[in-house]
């Protein structure tokens, strides 16, 4: 479980990135990071992963400190940055070196990935185009095994046929003692993996709701007689979509990208979210 | 120990290897020909006699090597140690300092720092060792070619009991040299690493600036512990013993603070 307290985060003394970020998360979902650009999604995964330190409050991981960047903890996380900076060697060299490092490495799933994403593991990373190295640190950061798994856009710069594997591969990865926190701008890449939304606004985190109860507290409905009267919408090639209370209790498809588009042009939404178990 | 996982540090060790590898290969090579450069330099009998031919005879060549002594310079190589020491730290100090998946590598503090002094270490004796097994295979051909013609010139000026002095081609360096540079190598690493460390802009003219710092400070201990000894003790042996004393305390020193300012480095 990764426990945040009050983190408090600034590269500046008076321009704070992360103010007062609460939240719990648990082991067995696929958190969604979501946030304008530089309203501190990279800072904060960066906080957890220990890379910076917050100026206040506290992270906790199974009781670790991830600022302490103890082996133990370094050897359960692994990062997937935007921009993968590996060593310029060969990908059965890397693979070799820190592999060894982490206790849970599988060396066959790690050549399985590549496979999957047509990338000849003999390659010199540095003969690799963008979108290739961040192939080989997606594979490498999943054959680790490591209980948590960060990741800054992952999609961008991958093909559409690398897309489609990468949602198969993710699925597949998550289980009860894992947690994935993806921080994407390209929603609809994974919008259906995400089961558990955290939004960033203004250095707050504004949101933190599983979409199962986004789902139960609004309706996304495409009939353009519901636009009149709807808390947001929007229309888009598909005709026009809108946000309404789902006072109902109907199901809709959960619309990730609409929702938070209605979300940054009206934040306050996130007080019509329904009470859930969990809130209480 | 606690800290220290040989299978980690085999790995870490494994990985400063391939950072660093073409710099660690090249060090022998650079050795020789740094030193084949110091004996055949301008103006040197060498020099002279293998592209101008200068002496026309043997003796006269032997009467040459027999009276020159130095300005070869070849210690000058041995400034190659800092050099490759700031070679090889800036890409080792950039992964665990500046890159994501260096810091996040489950390797511990200790690992790296034993890993990045086993890396000091090699390049400081092994540059060393290179310079010993050149100047002594040198010397040697040196000897075996011409140090005969020497003596029988000399026998036939007079000189019948002629020995070679320091600074010929005859003679190897002298041996203080590596107690010295090897205690000068040691501390130009320890402050070097933490420089790097502590100042993330500027840190070659930071660094500068503290050893100058640094060697102000020495001289006024030393100075000091100078005008308190008792005359009746060999004077030359305490500031030897208080150098190696004050340099290993800050040595010491430096290694710790590094070693605690790497775990404080945030990667932005």
């Amino acid at each position: 479980m990764i426990n945040l307290k009050n983190v408090c985060y600034h590269y500046r003394k008076g321009v704070p990135i992360l103010e007062n970020i609460t939240t719990q998360l648990q082991p067995g979902h696929i958190y969604g990071l979501l946030g304008l650009n530089g309203v501190g999604k990279t800072t904060l995964l960066k906080n957890i992963g220990g890379l910076l330190f917050p100026r206040k409050g506290t992270i906790e991981i199974d009781r670790l400190q991830p600022k302490q960047r103890e082996v133990e903890f370094l050897s359960d996380i692994y990062f997937v940055t935007d921009q993968a900076e590996l060593p310029d060697w060969k990908i059965r060299q890397f693979q070799e070196v820190y592999g060894a490092l982490y206790p849970k490495f599988d060396a066959q799933y790690f050549d399985s990935l590549l496979e999957t994403f047509q990338i000849d593991v003999r390659k010199n990373i540095k003969s690799l185009s963008f979108g290739q190295v961040k192939k080989v640190n997606i594979a490498f950061g999943l054959a680790t095994n490591a209980n948590i798994i960060l990741m800054d856009e992952p999609t961008n710069g991958l093909d559409i046929p690398s897309k489609t594997q990468f949602r198969k591969i993710i699925a597949k990865y998550v289980t009860d003692e894992r947690i994935l926190i993806i921080s994407t701008h390209q929603i609809r890449d994974i919008h259906h993996l995400i089961d558990h939304l955290l939004v960033l606004n203004h250095s707050k985190l504004i949101l933190d709701q599983s979409i199962n109860a986004l789902q139960d507290s609004f309706y996304i409905s495409n009939n353009p007689s519901d636009a009149e009267g709807a808390i947001y919408s929007e229309k888009s090639m598909h005709g026009t979509l809108s946000l309404i209370d789902n006072l109902r209790n109907e199901e809709s498809q959960f619309d990730i990208e609409f929702f938070f588009n209605a979300l940054s042009a009206d934040p306050s939404l996130v007080n019509r979210v329904k009470p859930t178990k969990a809130n209480l | 120990m606690k800290n220290i996982n040989l299978k980690r540090l085999k790995t870490t060790l494994t990985e400063y290897c391939l950072l660093n590898k073409s710099k660690l290969i090249s060090i022998p090579v650079v050795v020789v020909v740094l030193y084949l450069l110091a004996m055949f330099w301008y103006g040197t009998p060498l020099f002279n006699q293998l592209f101008f031919r200068t002496y026309p005879d043997s003796n006269s060549f032997a009467e040459m090597l027999a009276n020159y002594n130095g300005r070869q310079n070849k210690e000058l190589i041995l400034f190659t140690i800092p050099l490759y020491i700031i070679l090889c730290t800036i890409p080792y100090f950039k992964l665990l300092t500046k890159t994501v998946y260096g810091t996040m590598t489950p390797v511990s503090r200790g690992e790296r720092m034993v890993t990045l002094w086993v890396g000091n270490l090699v390049i400081i004796f092994g540059i060393l060792l290179s310079f010993f097994v050149m100047d002594l295979m040198f010397t040697s051909i040196m000897k075996s070619m011409y140090l005969d013609d020497v003596i029988a010139y000399r026998e036939s000026v007079g000189d019948l009991y002629y020995t070679y002095e320091n600074r010929t081609y005859f003679a190897t360096s002298e041996r203080e040299i590596y107690t010295v540079v090897s205690i000068l190598s040691l501390s130009f690493a320890c402050l070097y690493q933490l420089s790097t460390i502590f100042f993330r802009k500027y840190s070659i003219p930071l660094f500068a600036l503290m050893l100058l710092v640094f060697f102000y400070v020495a001289f006024k201990v030393f100075e000091a512990l100078y005008r308190n000894v008792n005359y009746r003790f060999d004077t030359s042996e305490i500031s030897f013993n208080a150098m190696v004393v004050l340099f290993s305390i800050v040595a010491i020193g430096v290694v710790v603070t590094t070693y605690f300012k790497l775990r404080e480095k945030e990667i932005y």
